[in-house]
């Protein structure tokens, strides 16, 4: 039994299992975020129903609020598992690659919010009574851009905010702010598809906007996440 | 360029951690030979953690340098290959099995077919028959066993004990310091910090004594490590 | 040190200048009036807010490679900085759009942008301001400040491509001579007020470092 510096795919591989199966163990988190996402549906119907063309015009704005605090919660969730015995430092102590334990960690979160929209965006659709069968596939392109773009960007950051005093309300108010560009191409570029707005170039722009901007904070944060778990 | 003298010799030289508003490490330079035990002691905030961190690459330096083997420590990962870290928190994932976590750990470790050895070793710690329950039923001792399993599993040339008999009973303690023996047995550099002085001098054949981020002693100790710490801090502290 | 008194003389001195280069020598614009001379400060403040978050980005890089608490002390000071001059941006602009527009908010790409910075260093200095002292809040801020300077290229386009059916300002390319006489003078005069206060909060930063170190020095030897 000897020692080999692990590959970057097999660790990659082993986190996702190990939280696969502690999540299917525990049902904590899915059951939460499953909840939180009916809550969030009757919420934003109650405060969004009106007449059929408006309610067109404002499923893209509740969509996207939905998913903002999905996203909030999931990224909160999956590293209280890592902090609560202080796992975390035994995974990072290990000569795994930390960038991909943070890279497994973003997909976990990008997963967990995007399984909530499956969830959310369907009743929502039924709750406003839009019919988004015909452009479904398009909205959850968009949704899961925006869900990667949020996992980016929150996931490093919830790392850090276990520093923090009040995390929890911190962890929102610096994550919104700084996945505007994403939130703003989602709910423009979902109109677009609605046929609500109509863009310059269709929604081809904003896809590409929000690729560009889950390419570059990914890679960014893969990149100094070393520097930032050091202490 | 390994020097028959510089072989399994961990050495720091002119460590030092600043934080913003102090020194929690100041200019130490200190060796940590093959085979030995070393008692890491002083009062708190005497810079016990922040030497482990740096250490275990949870830290960063300041000023100094680390070296293994004869080699400057620059490449963390290889670094941390070697290291097996005991801590005041037990560090395993409480929804997964005792097997499950040692596997994991193990697939972090890169160790090729560990299902022999993790058996072994849980059947040394004492926790074959618990194997495959999860974490979150266990004790705090049999927490902190899981956890020496952890860290023994793949077989590191460094162990950095961090307070790693919290928890544990008499005869977790007793296990516990049979395995660091044989850890010790087998070459590997051990480094303890722990208040419990009794238990400490049982296994320690050296100590440094910190205070104030400063070296106060390095060296061989005998029978009586309390008088060495008494002589070097004082009986009040 | 001696720079300091000298310096803070030529910055009065200079803000006096564009004062007076601002409501005297600048003409009066046609359509706006006098409420066009916000312009002068506007702008410049504008550019330095985004030079705070900059200076404060290059300031957090460097903390998170080498631990120095003067880094730190740097990047904090800079982006207290920046927030200040986005401050004024972020009066300035409604006092704007209600003269220009009739409205005291209007969805402009630029004042946009700099309203969703402007939030997302102001989280910045909440965290620092309640978060806790310890070195991993510090961590914690330098990850933000990291991230949060490049956005400002993302929000920009994001901003702009979302209200693409609104023309440029007039302004950035209807300057006369005279309006440029002003511009540039007010914006030398907030460079120097800019710097002024950097190195003033940079040094309160660092003194504060000072002092909790003589406390605890202190207590240590109260302790013993």
């Amino acid at each position: 039994m000897s020692g080999a510096a692990p590959g970057y795919v097999a660790i990659l591989s082993a986190v996702l299992v190990k939280d696969l199966r502690a999540e299917l163990r525990s049902k904590e988190t899915l059951a939460t975020m499953g909840l939180f996402g009916l809550v969030m549906t009757f919420i934003l119907a109650f405060g969004f129903t009106a007449d059929p063309a408006t309610n067109r015009r404002v499923i893209p704005g509740a969509l996207w609020i939905a998913l903002l605090f999905a996203g909030t919660l999931g990224v909160g969730r999956t590293f209280a598992r890592e902090a609560k015995d202080d796992a975390f430092s035994a995974l990072i102590l290990s000569p795994a690659p930390r960038s991909a334990v943070l890279l497994a960690k973003m997909i976990v979160n990008f997963c967990l919010s995007l399984s909530v929209m499956v969830l959310v965006t369907p009743l929502l659709a039924i709750m406003l009574r839009v019919d988004l069968l015909p452009s479904l596939g398009p909205i959850m392109l968009m949704l899961a851009l925006g869900a990667g773009g949020f996992a980016v960007v929150g996931t490093p950051l919830a790392v850090m905010a276990v520093n923090a005093r009040f995390a929890e309300v911190l962890l929102p108010m610096v994550v919104f702010p700084m996945v505007s560009p994403v939130l703003i191409g989602g709910v423009k570029g979902t109109s677009v598809i609605l046929g609500t707005t109509f863009g310059d170039d269709g929604v081809g722009g904003w896809i590409q906007l929000m690729l560009a901007f889950d390419v570059a904070f990914g890679v960014g944060g893969l990149f100094l996440f070393e520097r930032m778990v050091t202490e | 360029m390994t020097s028959a003298a510089e072989a399994g010799l961990l050495r720091v030289e002119g460590l030092g951690r600043a934080y913003d508003d102090h020194y929690a490490l100041v200019d130490l330079d200190a060796e940590f030979p093959p085979g030995s035990v070393t008692a890491l002691l002083g009062p708190n905030g005497a810079g016990k953690s922040t030497l482990i961190g740096i250490l275990s690459t949870r830290q960063s330096a300041t000023e100094g340098r680390v070296y293994f083997d004869g080699r400057r420590v620059a490449d963390s990962a290889s670094m941390r290959q070697r290291i097996g870290f005991v801590g005041h928190r037990t560090m395993v994932y409480s929804e997964l099995t005792a097997r499950e976590n040692l596997q994991f750990f193990a697939r972090m470790f890169g160790l090729v077919s560990p299902d022999d050895a993790i058996d072994a070793l849980l059947d040394r710690v004492g926790l074959m028959r618990d194997k495959d329950r999860p974490v979150n039923g266990f004790s705090r001792g049999m927490s902190q066993r899981l956890t020496l399993a952890r860290a023994l599993l793949p077989k590191p040339s460094i162990l950095l004990l961090d307070e790693p008999l919290t928890g544990l009973d008499q005869a977790g303690v007793r296990l516990a310091l049979t395995l660091f023996r044989e850890a010790r047995d087998a070459g590997a550099v051990l480094i303890m910090a722990s208040h419990d002085l009794v238990a400490t001098s049982k296994l320690a054949d050296r100590a440094l004594i910190l205070s104030s981020g400063r070296k106060r002693f390095e060296g061989a100790t005998g029978e009586d490590l309390a008088a060495v710490y008494a002589e070097c801090i004082g009986e009040a502290a | 040190m001696k720079l300091f008194p000298v310096m803070a003389v030529v910055g009065a001195a200079a803000v006096a200048a564009a004062h007076y280069l601002t409501f005297i020598v600048a003409p009066m614009e046609r359509t706006m009036g006098a409420a066009q001379r916000i312009f002068y400060f506007h702008v410049p403040s504008a550019w330095l807010c985004y030079l705070g978050f900059i200076l404060g980005f290059v300031g957090s890089i460097v903390y998170l490679y080498n631990r120095k608490a003067k880094a730190d002390a740097f990047a904090l000071a800079a982006v207290e900085v920046g927030l200040c001059f986005g401050l004024i941006v972020l009066l300035t602009g409604p006092l704007w759009a209600r003269a220009a527009w009739g409205v005291w908010w209007k969805w402009e790409p630029r004042l946009t942008s700099m309203a969703l910075l402007f939030l997302i260093f102001a989280a910045y200095w909440v965290l620092r301001s309640f978060g806790g002292r310890g070195e991993g809040v510090r961590r914690f801020a330098a990850v933000l400040a990291v991230f949060g300077a490049p956005n400002i290229l993302f929000v920009h386009v994001a901003v702009k491509k979302w209200r693409g059916d609104h023309p440029d300002m007039v302004v950035s390319n209807g300057l006369t001579s005279d309006m440029r006489l002003a511009l540039y003078p007010s914006l030398l005069a907030l460079l120097i007020v800019f710097f002024l206060l950097l190195h003033l909060r940079y040094r309160a930063h660092r003194d504060a470092l000072t002092v909790q170190a003589i406390r605890r020095r202190l207590a240590r030897l109260r302790g013993i």
